[in-house]
């Protein structure tokens, strides 16, 4: 306790050391009195003699003090003190700092959760994915393929396949629709994985009786409230009586990210619900591969091999040579990092999310510049101070420690504030990710990494901000600063080279933010093959409902004719996908032309749909009249123009037949019309995945739930078009109130919400990058106008002189402007450069083509010089305004 | 402002050793002490103030010395810095290695001259 009884008595301390040297000055005035030295001059010369009081007494002190600690509480007391005086620059400051950080938060949240975070396993990164992809296209492998490529590879230890499925589970009476995943029985032993209950199941257990299952985390804690009387019971899935083994371990959700599957089953169980081929047919493209590389392998390793290995695993997997050589030839194997799993939303939002992050930086610098001007406007307007601080012995670190510590006062509060209000905008970015791939399941939790690296970056901003300011205020030289003669020096070196940056990164940010929305508008006014206003997309979930299949097929048709029957309904009919989902069905299907020659197309999209569908939907029917269903033995099927154009050329479509292929044999092989369809329309292509994707070539079936054939597959997804899209929706719902049974559900959107869900993407971009050009030029005017403000204030005596010498307002004002106009000129020309790098950087991240900047930069330039110039009218005024005499007075 | 620095030569702990020094000669106020010091050097040494204050504070803080309030001769309150037997035991054992180190320099020094 000797500090605590230091710190007591550190006050009689301090006076001792007060009343030593007053009496030591004493003792030598009395001295130099008796060599008969008036007392004025005696003590002028003890004082001098003595040296700097203050600095000697400052030392002494010091002994007793821990040093550091205690002059910062007083920088913090002190920078407090400066940051109340001016309570409006403060709190402007610090919103824009929220505003940065907050935006950072946010986003860095999204990056980390759906691009750097990996599975909750050990050493992620060490996984690889084996997929066949085309373009954006992923599809998985077949069981032959899978086994022989775990056989021929050597990169890692071993492979493990999954895949998901939706089944019906029953667990006592209760029974619903669940999202599973299967699992080859080696799956646990390459994740490095242990089971938080139970066991896991492995190769074994093929060979026992049962099926063993492994709950889910989230399942075990809501069904069973997380009870160890779980395992050994039995559920029922899909009429396979199967039983819980284990638990996962809490956090791994599957290894498709977002899926939440419940129940994780051997992939042994896929034969026992689709028949023993399910492992050995080499046209199931279904298994997803993952391996965990040898240690001392690496990704480009497994890469080269997988080249290597590739022709001969196509070969052997499928000896005929149908589906990898003919149906998915254009579809290589790839090894991909498997660190996320399989992660639709990280495959769709990881550019975007990059590009976010691109102008974060631009956004932080921003921030970074314009705390960095009301610091240097505070340090600038307090030069006498730090030279009165510097004459009294001050080090230059110590004032460059007072900059700093007032700059972080200002960036704590903001990095506190813009940790919450990102948090709060991470989760408006889920809900802005749209519902598809269900990522508003996303977790978001907090976590050490996101905290640390946003603490790091508002460190780096209070850096970045105070350094400059801080320098500045270190170079006060007391001779001259007391004078207080060099105003104008001063006032034109207000800011340095700020103007320049915020110009730069403003126009870099509009410009960008346009390129952004000039993608979207494109996009929802360009060609989609659909007419959205009016139009509603209802999902009847026929699914929940758990009908036979020949009462669903009366259901269905009892709907579409009531519906029909609507007042204001003009158009209503089924299609079997979801338009916009942004899945694609590949099927495989030929024609022959009137050359005989075969057309084969291994991945056009095969719908089925009624008649109804193309007028409800808004595809115009190009040739052919009558389009309905046919139930004689040859349907009826319409197709795209793309695919009429590909399987038809040169010759009308309408009236010819398209083939299935059937399995196991090539295309053109087999010329049966029960296996054929004939075309009797051609029907304007639509972007039936994605608008951002091109039209699929497409074949809709055409069926008539009325007079069902066999292949009829009642999907429930109705579209309606009526006189508004309000009328059209309330239709639907009245007409499934009184025909359906009770209890079942209904999702009605306007193809227009589905649109908007579809570009989920490009809006976020859109309205992120806009909010962030918003602010960039809001920062701007801030800037451009504090410090034009401030150089005025400056600079009235001298203004005022020299009008009073008769200098016109003109001359004045282009004195005042001349180096802001300057900087203006600079900033854009760096913005342009920047601009073009940004856009190059941007265009290849999106996969946009390349195009010029300057028609969007001009225009955005404009936007910039505006802001500038509004900015910079009140200073102005303000210079032109000023009144000589007052001025000249007012010193 | 600059002032000749007579002590900037001397080696890290001379000041302490001679501020205890004159104090077992007498406990005396901070001006004495200069003036002591002074005289005893024959003008040769001269303390600056500003190392003198901040040397007696380390040497409180060391409980070397000790501050007693006291009464100048002018009637005037002071302070009297005196030796703790602590600080007396610590001027022993610092003069003893002084006075080995002086020796070990005479030596090197006397050698070099021959």
């Amino acid at each position: 306790m000797h500090w605590l009884r230091q710190i007591g008595t550190r006050r009689k301390r301090y006076r001792d050391l007060q009343i030593s040297i007053q009496e030591h000055l004493e003792e030598r005035i009395d001295e130099l009195m008796q060599e008969g030295k008036p007392r004025k001059e005696a003590a002028r010369i003890a004082r001098r003699e003595f040296g700097n009081v203050a600095l000697v007494s400052e030392r002494s002190r010091e002994v007793w003090q821990w040093l550091k600690l205690e002059s910062l509480w007083a920088d913090v007391r002190l920078a407090t003190r400066q940051l109340v005086r001016s309570p409006g620059v403060s709190i402007i400051t610090v919103l824009t700092l929220a505003l940065g950080i907050g935006a950072n938060t946010a986003v860095f949240t999204l990056t980390w959760n759906i691009v750097v975070a990996g599975l909750p396993v050990p050493h992620p990164e060490q996984l690889v994915q084996y997929t066949m992809t085309k373009g954006t296209t992923v599809i998985g492998l077949s069981g032959p393929e899978y086994s022989i490529l775990r056989q021929r590879q050597q990169s890692c230890t071993d492979l493990l396949a999954w895949n998901g499925d939706r089944v019906q589970v029953r667990q006592g009476s209760d029974s619903r629709m669940q999202k599973i995943q299967l699992l080859t029985g080696n799956a646990f032993r390459v994740l490095q994985i242990q089971p938080q209950a139970g066991r896991f199941f492995d190769e074994a257990d093929e060979s026992t009786q049962g099926v063993p299952a492994v709950l889910s985390d989230e399942a075990w804690r809501s069904r069973f409230h997380g009870a160890a009387s779980a395992l050994g019971q039995t559920l029922t899935v899909n009429g396979h009586a199967v039983t819980i083994v284990g638990v996962m371990p809490r956090g791994f959700e599957g290894l498709t990210a977002n899926l939440h599957p419940v129940l994780y089953l051997p992939m042994w169980f896929g034969a026992l619900e689709h028949g023993q081929r399910y492992m050995t047919e080499p046209g199931i493209l279904d298994k997803y591969v993952m391996g965990r590389l040898r240690p001392g392998k690496t990704l480009h390793d497994a890469q080269v091999e997988l080249q290597a290995i590739a022709p001969t695993v196509r070969k052997e997997a499928d000896p005929s040579g149908i589906y990898l050589g003919q149906f998915f030839k254009d579809f290589p194997l790839t090894a991909t990092t498997g660190r996320s799993g399989v992660s639709w939303v990280k495959m769709v939002y990881e550019r975007p999310l990059l590009v976010l992050e691109l102008l974060m930086a631009f956004v932080l610098a921003l921030c970074c510049v314009n705390t960095a001007l009301v610091m240097l406007a505070r340090v600038s307007g307090r030069q006498s101070e730090y030279a009165v601080r510097v004459a009294l012995g001050a080090s230059k670190t110590r004032l460059v420690r007072q900059v700093l510590t007032e700059t972080v006062l200002l960036v704590v509060p903001g990095l506190l504030a813009g940790i919450v209000a990102g948090w709060l905008g991470a989760h408006a970015l889920v809900a802005m990710l749209g519902d598809r791939g269900t990522p508003s399941q996303m977790d978001l939790r907090p976590n050490t990494a996101i905290i640390v690296v946003n603490a790091v970056v508002a460190l780096l901003v209070a850096l970045g901000a105070g350094l400059w300011p801080a320098l500045h205020a270190a170079g006060a030289n007391p001779a001259e600063d007391l004078k207080a003669k060099s105003r104008t020096i001063a006032a034109k070196n207000l800011g340095g080279w700020a103007v320049t940056i915020q110009v730069a990164v403003s126009l870099c940010l509009v410009t960008t933010a346009a390129l952004l929305g000039g993608t979207l508008s494109r996009l929802l006014t360009g060609q989609s093959g659909f007419r959205p206003q009016n139009a509603v997309i209802a999902d009847l979930q026929l699914d929940d409902l758990k009908l036979k299949p020949e009462q669903s097929v009366a259901l269905t048709s009892r709907v579409l004719a009531a519906v029909r029957s609507m007042p204001g309904v003009q158009a209503a009919g089924y299609i079997s996908a979801a338009p916009m989902s942004g899945s694609f069905g590949a099927s495989h299907m030929f024609s022959v032309d009137r050359n005989h020659v075969v057309h084969s197309n291994p991945s056009l999209y095969y719908v089925q749909a009624t008649a109804g569908y193309f007028d409800a939907a808004g595809t115009r029917i190009l040739t052919g009249k009558s389009v309905a269903a046919n139930a004689g033995a040859v349907g009826n099927c319409a197709v795209s123009d793309a695919l009429a154009r590909t399987f038809f050329p040169h010759q009308n479509a309408v009236g010819e037949r398209v083939y299935f292929s059937t399995m196991d044999q090539p295309d053109g092989t087999n010329l049966d019309p029960k296996n054929a369809c004939r075309v009797v329309a051609v029907v304007d292509d639509a972007k039936f995945v994605s608008l951002r994707s091109p039209a699929p070539a497409m074949l809709y079936d055409i069926e008539d739930p009325a007079v069902a054939t066999k292949f009829y597959d009642p999907s429930g997804i109705l579209v309606v078009r009526g006189q508004s899209a309000a009328l059209a929706a309330e239709a639907v719902k009245a007409v499934v109130r009184q025909t359906m049974p009770q209890g079942a559900g209904i999702k009605v959107q306007t193809l227009q919400q589905v649109i908007n869900q579809d570009l989920s993407r490009e809006r976020m971009l859109v309205s992120l990058s806009g909010t962030f050009a918003l602010l960039a030029l809001l920062l701007t005017a801030l800037g451009l106008y504090g410090l034009l403000m401030r150089g005025v204030t400056l600079r009235t005596r001298e203004l005022g002189i020299r009008m009073a010498l008769g200098a016109g307002r003109g001359s004045i004002l282009l004195d005042i402007s001349r180096r802001t106009i300057a900087e203006i000129v600079l900033g854009l020309a760096c913005g342009l450069a920047l601009t073009w790098m940004t856009q190059s950087a941007v265009r290849k991240l999106l996969a946009e083509p390349q195009a010029g900047i300057f028609a969007g930069a001009a225009v955005s330039g404009a936007i910039v010089l505006l802001i500038a110039v509004a900015a910079a009218v009140v200073p102005a005024v303000r210079a032109m305004r000023i009144d000589p005499m007052r001025a000249l007075r007012a010193e | 402002m600059t002032k000749s620095s007579t002590n900037r030569g001397l080696f890290p702990g001379a000041l302490e050793m001679m501020i205890l020094q004159s104090l077992r000669h007498r406990p005396m106020h901070g001006y004495a002490l200069v003036r002591h010091i002074q005289q005893v050097s024959g003008d040769l040494l001269q303390v600056e103030e500003g190392s003198l204050y901040p040397a007696l504070q380390r040497m409180l803080k060391q409980g070397w010395v000790e501050a007693k309030e006291g009464i100048s001769t002018k009637g005037r309150p002071t302070r009297i810095y005196a030796l703790t037997p602590a600080g007396s035991k610590h001027l022993d054992a610092e003069v003893a290695s002084f006075e080995t180190m002086f020796a070990g320099i005479a030596r090197v020094m006397a050698g070099a001259q021959a």
